[in-house]
């Protein structure tokens, strides 16, 4: 392991019931890139997202974060909100803003600090959290609709706010479960290049089906199939791979070509 | 979006501003009975357990069936250090029909007033935080916290009626002056107009609070919990510990009012405690408007004014059809209540009607 | 010894009192996630029911078909409740879904109207139901005594276990509703009506709680509050014994059924009645999905 790896995901097991979602798992994600996790449906993506972030406890093994300026954390047995702490985001698959608050608000209860009782009920804007906000609203053009009620925005934009969450907390990591979800082309395209903008200064993972969105940004992309690591590597190497084509590409060749 | 705040608020003003007044009207003849100033301080107790609920269900989605618990802990406090002043510290008679000789142990502290005091709200506040604690941080929510609530109103209540020795049983504890001395009859009505101002300060001060709460980023939280728990907890906050404060705050709301609720009622009974008036007040929330605090205190006056009219008489077997229908009927067609009827409903109404007329 | 078998036989009999009145509840929480309210009304339906008929009995049959009025009192009483639960899964109910803690408030509602009308009909004062003559009395083995009456709910108990598992597990039916329970718009692309197997679903949990009505009245005097004596261990049965699972209940009630009678042999009713609850909520702290949980993947359900 070298020292530029930002997590390490070591040996995860995850055993639902008997139903085997993750075995020994192995990766290690490099900072400041874009990694990718694709594979087929039931592959084990989401539940690896799960695992890091401690919405699903691991039946064995363990991840470590290594933050930039301080000491390794171990993240198996963490606490979820702990995690976030730390500066580990995660978007998830289906669009989850408090749509009864309005974009700001929104935006605000994702703001990295302030986070206790007593600081949230004393609370005031500063300036540059009130500038950094605009600026990240303004870059997924949600700024004009700054005050409506998240609820009333549309699919694509309540994506593109989830998004926008994640970026205002300034965490050393984003996850993204299927951020492309619902978007049209030009939008994917779009979230692609917000993204590199900001690998710069944080480390992205993304689970993701659209294979051209993959072309567009991945560093690096594992494939997983049946709860296992099948190849990991950039990414004209994965599609060259034949079993990659055979369990997973193939299929999703189609539905890209249908698309 | 600010006149609708300011609205909430003005609404909040006026209802003080006619309470203020009912004394003066009292005594310019205008009402002639002194029990209603009586029935009125009563239900400014009622709207404050109304505004804990509110922050708890309206808010933060916590349903909690069991407020009567937290209610009538303040009451038996603030009733048994009432009771002790009129017996100069001797034991009640109640206890003594229970064959004690001393006064229990569990009763002393609330000889001496201050005590008294800081015990009204520090007995639920020290439960509802070792209950909260272990039901939040294990992610018990919905319906499940609302029976194990429920649940736990029971039991207590069982034990209540059960130590007929100590707390006086079914009966309670009965025929208490006020803390400022009796209040009844027409000679005391001074006495009873400082209480009612007293009350109501409270009512200002805990709806002060409340809104205060509910418009600073804490109250943005509660409800991003309401909407969304899990989403918050990976927006980095402890909800269990949010939960919890709220939910301790609410039971310390109850509990004030509850002492209120001793002082103009002059006694207080296991009823408190029972599950069905512990959803009543939920009712008053629902009917009133349910995520507004002047819902919550709209609600538990409209209600009891109600039933202190047909509580007697001939309304009396119909009020609790009307009241059990009214229930049924904001529930399925007016989630927001009164005040959600008058906020969306209602200049929708005026709209179609003013489009006919053109 | 003697002491022992009286103490189990009362908690057996607890136990089934508790199950009886949970079995709806399983299957109307349990498997549809809604909180009725008014199933302990629902209860007290079933028992002001035994008392009608019984009444009529006396007045118009002979003395020595008596007896039979019970039989009679627990069909009329399934069918009354089962009714009811239809009209209200209709008008009410169908309008709740996903919305539990509102189902709950809104069934409050009619339980407030329900007890109301017990008293405008009934009066306040309790009534009493005379048990038919082949109840009266008990079974003695050496010096222990089991009262007929109890044996006979013990015996009602297993049979609507039956009936529930048969019908649940073993009908067409059952499969349908658990289908629907389960997985609401693939069972509708099945081509099952699901809004009729909601309303016959909850019907089916509503008359198990009149026939629980029929046998609570055997106990002791019937009045409006009935219901609410026995729906708040119901609810807590069902929820110990985890959500969903029909021998959850089982166990369930029959954990606070005889820790009940076996805390009362220290201390007194209430007390015991208190104990038992709260250890119960000490339970759930460690198992908060119940004794038998099923896992679900949902982040805010």
């Amino acid at each position: 392991m070298t020292n530029d790896t930002v997590l390490n995901i070591q040996d995860v097991t995850v055993d639902f019931d008997g139903f085997c979602a993750l075995l020994r798992v192995n990766v290690a994600v490099k900072r400041n890139t874009i990694h990718f996790f694709i594979g087929p449906n039931g592959a084990g993506k989401t539940t690896l997202l799960d695992i890091i972030c401690a919405k699903t406890k691991a039946t064995d093994g363990e991840c470590t974060f290594y933050p930039e300026n301080r000491s390794p954390v171990k993240l198996t047995g963490m606490k979820e909100y702990k995690i976030v702490g730390e500066g580990i985001g995660r978007k998830f698959q289906v669009p989850s803003v408090f749509v009864n608050l309005s974009v700001i608000e929104n935006m605000v209860l994702s703001l990295k600090d302030n986070k206790s009782i007593w600081q949230s009920i004393f609370y005031r804007i500063s300036k540059e959290e009130e500038k950094s906000i605009n600026e990240i609203l303004e870059a997924v053009d949600l700024l004009d609709k700054k005050d409506e009620k998240a609820g009333s925005l549309a699919h694509g934009q309540k994506q593109w706010l989830e998004i926008a969450m994640q970026l205002v907390q300034k965490p050393e990591i984003i996850m993204l479960d299927e951020p492309a979800a619902g978007m049209g082309k030009p939008e994917t395209y779009k979230t692609g290049e917000i993204l590199k903008k900001i690998k710069d200064q944080c480390t992205i993972i993304i689970v993701e089906h659209d294979m051209d969105f993959v072309k567009q940004i991945s560093d690096c992309v594992t494939v997983l199939h049946e709860g296992k690591v099948l190849l990991e590597g950039d990414c004209d190497l994965v599609l060259a791979n034949k079993t990659v084509q055979e369990v997973y590409l193939g299929r999703g060749g189609e539905r890209n070509a249908e698309n | 979006m600010k006149i609708k705040k300011q609205g909430y608020n003005i609404c909040f003003a006026v209802i003080v501003v006619i309470l203020a007044l009912m004394p003066v009207l009292l005594n310019a003849g205008v009402i002639s009975s002194n029990s209603f100033i009586l029935f009125l301080g009563k239900c400014i107790a009622f709207s404050i357990v109304a505004i804990g609920l509110d922050l708890i269900w309206g808010y933060t989605g916590i349903l909690s069936l069991g407020h009567g618990l937290y209610f009538a802990l303040g009451g038996y406090a603030m009733a048994m250090f009432l009771k002790l002043q009129a017996t100069d510290g001797n034991i009640t008679s109640f206890m003594q029909t229970g064959g004690m000789t001393k006064l229990p142990l569990m009763w002393k502290p609330f000889l001496s007033g201050y005590l008294s005091v800081i015990l009204i709200i520090a007995i639920p506040a020290v439960l509802a935080a070792t209950i909260g604690y272990f039901i939040f941080r294990n992610r018990i929510k919905g319906v499940y916290f609302s029976i194990i609530s429920q649940a736990l109103t029971w039991a207590a209540y069982s034990l209540f009626t059960g130590l007929q020795s100590y707390t006086g049983g079914n009966v309670g504890i009965t025929e208490i002056k006020s803390i400022i001395g009796s209040i009844k009859g027409d000679a005391n009505t001074g006495k009873m107009f400082i209480l009612f101002y007293i009350s109501l300060a409270i009512l200002v001060l805990i709806y002060g609070i409340s809104y205060f709460l509910t418009h600073s980023k804490f109250g943005k939280i509660l409800i991003a919990i309401r909407d969304g728990e899990n989403r918050t907890y990976f927006s980095g906050y402890c909800v269990s510990t949010y939960k919890n404060f709220i939910y301790v705050l609410s039971a310390i709301f109850a509990a004030v009012a509850g002492a209120i609720f001793v002082n103009f009622n002059g006694s207080i009974t296991p009823t408190q405690m029972t599950i069905s008036y512990s959803i009543t007040m939920v009712i008053w929330v629902a009917v009133g408007g349910r995520g507004t605090l002047v819902g919550a205190v709209m609600g538990a006056f409209l209600i009891n004014l109600c039933d202190y009219h047909f509580s007697s008489g001939v309304m009396v077997e119909a009020w609790q059809y009307i009241l059990g229908t009214i229930f049924v009927v904001t529930i399925l067609f007016f989630k927001g209540g009164l005040v959600g009827v008058i906020r969306d409903q209602l200049p929708i109404l005026i709209r179609r009607v003013a489009h006919k007329e053109r | 010894m003697a002491q022992f078998i009286n103490t189990a036989f009362n908690g057996l009999s607890l136990s089934s009192i508790i199950l009886l009145t949970s079995l709806g509840l399983a299957i109307t929480f349990g498997l549809m996630r809604v909180i009725n309210m008014a199933h302990g009304e629902f209860l007290m339906i079933g028992a002001y029911i035994t008392y009608v008929v019984q009444t009529i009995f006396e007045k118009v049959f002979p003395d020595s078909l008596f007896s039979i009025y019970y039989f009679l009192a627990l069909i009329v009483a399934f069918g009354v409740t089962f009714l009811l639960g239809m009209l209200m899964e209709k008008f009410i109910i169908s309008r709740l879904y996903g919305r539990e803690v509102d189902s709950l408030l809104a069934t409050w509602g009619v339980s407030i109207i329900l007890q109301q009308a017990a008293r405008s009909v009934f009066g306040m004062q309790g009534v009493n139901v005379k048990a038919p003559s082949f109840l009266n009395g008990g079974m003695t083995v050496g010096r222990c005594t089991f009262s007929y009456n109890r044996l006979f709910i013990i015996g009602l108990v297993i049979l609507c276990m039956i009936l529930v598992w048969y019908i649940m597990y073993k009908s067409n039916f059952g499969k349908q509703m658990r289908a629907v329970m389960q997985n609401r718009s693939m069972a509708q692309c099945m081509g099952i009506n699901s809004r009729e197997v909601d309303t016959l679903t909850f019907a089916f949990g509503s008359g198990l709680a009149g026939l629980a009505g029929c046998s609570v009245a055997l106990l002791g005097s019937i009045d409006s509050t009935i219901g609410q004596s026995y729906i708040v261990n119901s609810f807590i049965a069902v929820v110990l014994g985890g959500v969903g699972k029909l021998i959850g209940t089982v166990f369930g009630s029959s954990i606070i059924g005889f820790a009940n009678i076996g805390i009362e042999n220290y201390t007194s009713a209430s007390i015991a009645k208190a104990a038992v609850l709260l250890l119960v909520i000490i339970v759930l702290q460690f198992r908060p999905q119940g004794l038998f949980a099923i896992k679900s993947r949902k982040l805010d359900e």
